[in-house]
């Protein structure tokens, strides 16, 4: 690979510095993510997920040691332009549904592009492929007002939001708490196509570890405020004693794969996607 | 470049742990406290007795253990305004109406400008009251747990119960106001964020720019009111959902203990607050 | 019927019934919950079971249909409190439902509403937060513990109403897993002490915990039975807009793959481990090679 679209090296980041609410939240952080990737990030509640991610769109700069650069630009620099950068990299966050504001479903998707000065027909280009992708159908829910939307649907209308600017990095900050089983399914789909089909790259910041190892391809875990681990989701999910010290868990596959070694059998740890877990538990079955 | 993290610089109504003799005072003896004391600032006009009250306040807030800075440090956000503010007051106000013993002397007068001593000591007053405040009420929140500032409040207002002040629904709206003031706050800042990623214009302005700031507040007010009233609602089923049926007939946890060396700090201050209020015309500048 | 704690016969609910934009969120349902029993209602998003679960404590009151509560009608005005004291609920966001800015104080405030004088209310404070293990921690503010914590608190705070039964609307749903394992213990050990559980969730793996799961689909039960019942049925399931516990979507594609039969269905991963012990090769002696 070349080089890095995002690269953060070792990052320290305290918020209100010199006041009695002093807080530390990142000791010397480093990451890289590559186009094309989708990259996922674990840590227990309080480790710096979001302190370091929104440093890749300028929403916190480096005040302390540590660069990120993003796309070959040191964002410690202060000409940085910061409209280009957050066009380039979106970040969808926790409970996107609460951020909408406008009246009528089109012109909240339509508020990023708007703002960049666009022409009319691409802004409606944009806001028509924003919704195509999260699944909404332009004709029925362009006009209609927010207010009467579900939960669900005022969610993909907050995320459409964040596509129409076609970031080239799609940032989701726990973006799928609260989903049901299905529409979980779907919205790992979703992230998927966004990925293979538009290149997009994506971080993914979930505590769900079985969407981590559905979607990402490489993981970082983060722990206090620096990486501890990094791996593919086998690698990573495998390490059984590093996951439970910080309360993270295991998806179900890395969980029974690891039990039966435990116990003595001959698996293979990092067979963790379903099916070759199957393969895997019918192999040491009594046929 | 640290405009989101201003929305986290609310210091009036955090408390701060500590153990401080004002720590340790009733809530009540508190209030009482900087009743009285404020009571004092509003009716002086005099330099001298500014200043001496300025230093009770500094004194004040290091018996407490509180940093000034931090304190001071919540009026940043305000500061445009309050320089505007005064100003304006400075260049408009010069009418020598304002009770002080020292001959007014005319520095300026061109139109509507009119520039006096008298102009300028109402300005600078304003403002050394305005810091006496600030420090009064942080004081007041920064050493003691809001609950407790709030059952305080309903035990000084119970006596007026038989009037129909419902002390008890006071108190409550109190707490719970002031418990979802760093929830909200919190969410301010997420809302900011995510506009600010959608391209909105915060955090790209600065401060000064009025104007543009008003206008990027928009896409933060509507999506923060609707959450407030998303909260409010949950809120309110949840306590319904534990038997919350209004104050009456309710019994509480916490009982609050007044000793002696509240009356002694409750005697202090009155004394003091008498004494500034009686010879309020008798400083000498 | 002594043992029924909650009846609930033909209830429909609309939210603003009577005005031409009324929405219906149940359309007629019938069901009973045992005292003791641990029930889990599943559904996909606004399937109503959130609606349901607010009308086992009075929260909403049926457009048409009852629900009891210990013989005692919903509807009338008379026996809400009683009923909330009885049926406490926990809810999804412990931001939006703890009142108090100490834990303890938060704690004491469903008996104070009920009028609990003192001694009695510290000590029914003191049982509910020994209860949820966080005794040590009530002198904190929440909004400085973890979400687990937090949700413990608002489980605490219900605790201290001495209730028959303890719903959870969602109430794991913002947590992170260890906090989600840490609410799940509590739930575990209150509900091997006496008291009923409801669990409102879209986590399949924590319904599985459950002894009879209610699956709900367009306001109406679309499913019941134990979770080896409900879990097997993958296709309706899938209709419904509900997939099984991964563990239960392993078990069957071995099952189909290897034709071993479990019995019953794995439904948890500790389940899962133990079915494929029973069944594997015996390992040889002094274990992996």
């Amino acid at each position: 690979m070349t080089e890095p679209l995002i690269a953060i090296r070792d990052l320290h980041y305290t918020y209100l510095p010199g006041t009695p609410l002093q807080a530390v939240a990142l000791r010397g952080a480093s990451m890289e993510v590559y186009a094309g990737e989708i990259v996922g990030l674990i840590g227990p509640a309080g480790a710096g997920k979001s302190t370091l991610l929104q440093h890749c769109n300028g929403l916190l700069r480096p005040t302390e040691p540590g660069h990120v650069i993003v796309d070959g630009q040191d964002l410690a620099d202060p000409t940085v332009d910061l409209r280009r950068l957050r066009q380039m990299v979106g970040i969808v966050f926790q409970h996107p549904e609460r951020q909408l504001f406008e009246t009528l479903v089109g012109d909240d998707i339509a508020f990023g592009p708007r703002q960049l000065g666009m022409s009319r027909a691409e802004i409606r280009r944009r806001v028509e492929w924003a919704m195509r992708v999260v699944g909404l159908d332009f004709d029925t829910f362009v006009d209609r007002p927010t207010a009467a939307l579900s939960g669900g649907e005022r969610r993909k209308v907050a995320i459409a939001g964040v596509l129409a600017l076609r970031p080239r990095v799609l940032i989701l900050d726990e973006a799928s708490a609260g989903l049901d089983p299905l529409t979980r399914e779907e919205w790992q789909e979703q992230v998927r196509r966004l990925n293979a089909d538009e290149g997009m790259t994506v971080i993914v910041v979930s505590s769900d570890m079985e969407e981590i190892a559905a979607l990402a391809g490489r993981v970082y875990v983060m722990a206090e405020g620096r990486m501890v681990d990094e791996g593919t989701p086998a690698e990573v999910f495998a390490h059984t004693d590093l996951l439970n010290s910080l309360g993270l868990g295991q998806p179900v596959t890395s969980w029974v794969l690891g039990e039966l070694r435990r116990r003595g059998y001959d698996v293979d740890p990092y067979a963790i996607r379903l099916e070759e877990t199957v393969e895997e538990l019918c192999r040491i079955l009594r046929s | 470049m640290q405009d989101f993290a201003l929305l986290r610089h609310i210091t009036i109504g955090q408390y701060l742990p500590g153990d401080s003799f004002v720590h340790r005072m009733d809530p009540r003896a508190k209030i009482t406290v900087v009743l009285l004391l404020s009571l004092a600032l509003t009716v002086n006009t005099s330099y001298l007795a500014n200043i001496l009250l300025l230093a009770l306040c500094l004194g004040l807030i290091r018996a407490a253990g509180i940093s000034l800075r931090y304190v001071l440090s919540g009026v940043r956000p305000a500061l445009p305004f309050i320089i505007a503010l005064s100003l304006m007051q400075l260049a408009f106000y010069g009418n020598p109406s304002v009770t002080s013993r020292l001959p007014v002397i005319t520095f300026l007068r061109w139109g509507p400008i009119f520039i006096t001593s008298s102009g300028l000591q109402l300005v600078l007053v304003s403002l050394a009251r305005f810091v006496d405040l600030m420090i009064l009420a942080s004081i007041l929140t920064n050493t003691t747990p809001l609950a407790h500032l709030a059952y305080g409040l309903e035990d000084m207002l119970k006596p007026f119960g038989r009037l129909g002040v419902p002390a008890q629904e006071i108190s409550l709206i109190f707490i719970l106001a002031l418990r979802f003031v760093p929830i909200l706050a919190e969410q301010l800042e997420t809302l900011a964020k995510a506009q600010a990623s959608r391209g909105a214009d915060i955090g790209a302005g600065g401060r000064w720019r009025f104007w543009r700031t008003a206008r990027a507040m928009l896409v933060l007010i509507v999506p923060l009111f609707l959450d407030a009233f998303r909260r409010a609602e949950e809120l309110i089923v949840a306590m319904e959902a534990r038997c919350y049926a209004g104050g009456r007939g309710r019994t509480r946890l916490v009982q609050l203990r007044m000793g002696w060396a509240d009356g002694i700090a409750i005697l202090i201050c009155a004394l003091l607050a008498v004494g500034f209020i009686w010879f309020r015309k008798s400083f000498p500048f | 019927m002594d043992d029924i704690l909650i009846r609930v016969e033909d209830l429909h609910f609309a939210y603003r019934a009577g005005e031409p934009d009324a929405v219906p969120a149940l359309n007629g349902i019938s069901l009973t919950i045992r005292r003791g029993e641990y029930v889990a209602i599943v559904g996909h998003n606004g399937s109503g079971k959130s609606t349901l679960a607010r009308h086992f404590n009075a929260l909403l009151l049926p457009t048409r249909g009852k629900v009891y509560v210990q013989d005692m009608d919903t509807s009338d005005p008379r026996h809400t409190l009683d009923i909330r004291r009885i049926v406490g609920m926990v809810f999804q966001d412990p931001d939006n439902q703890i009142v108090g800015t100490l834990v303890e104080e938060d704690v004491a405030f469903g008996p104070e509403n009920l009028g609990v004088p003192q001694p009695a209310l510290a000590q029914r404070v003191e049982k509910a937060l020994q209860a949820v293990g966080l005794w040590e921690l009530r002198h904190r503010p929440p909004h400085l513990l973890s979400g687990g914590q937090r949700q413990r608190v608002a489980i605490a705070g219900v605790l201290a109403m001495e209730p028959a039964c303890l719903v959870l609307d969602e109430a794991t749903s913002m947590l992170d897993p260890a906090s989600r394992a840490e609410v799940l213990q509590v739930v575990r050990r209150l509900h091997t002490a006496g008291t009923t559980i409801i669990a409102i969730t879209h986590f399949m793996e924590e319904a599985a915990l459950a002894e009879r799961i209610i699956v709900l689909a367009g306001g109406k039960i679309a499913l019941e039975g134990s979770p080896q019942e409900v879990f097997s049925q993958r296709e309706r399931l899938r209709e419904l807009r509900l997939v099984p516990p991964t563990p239960a979507q392993l078990a069957e594609a071995v099952q189909a793959r290897s034709g071993v039969a479990f019995s019953p269905l794995p439904l948890t991963r500790e389940a899962l481990v133990e079915a494929v012990h029973a069944h594997a090769v015996p390992l040889p002696a002094g274990g992996r090679p």
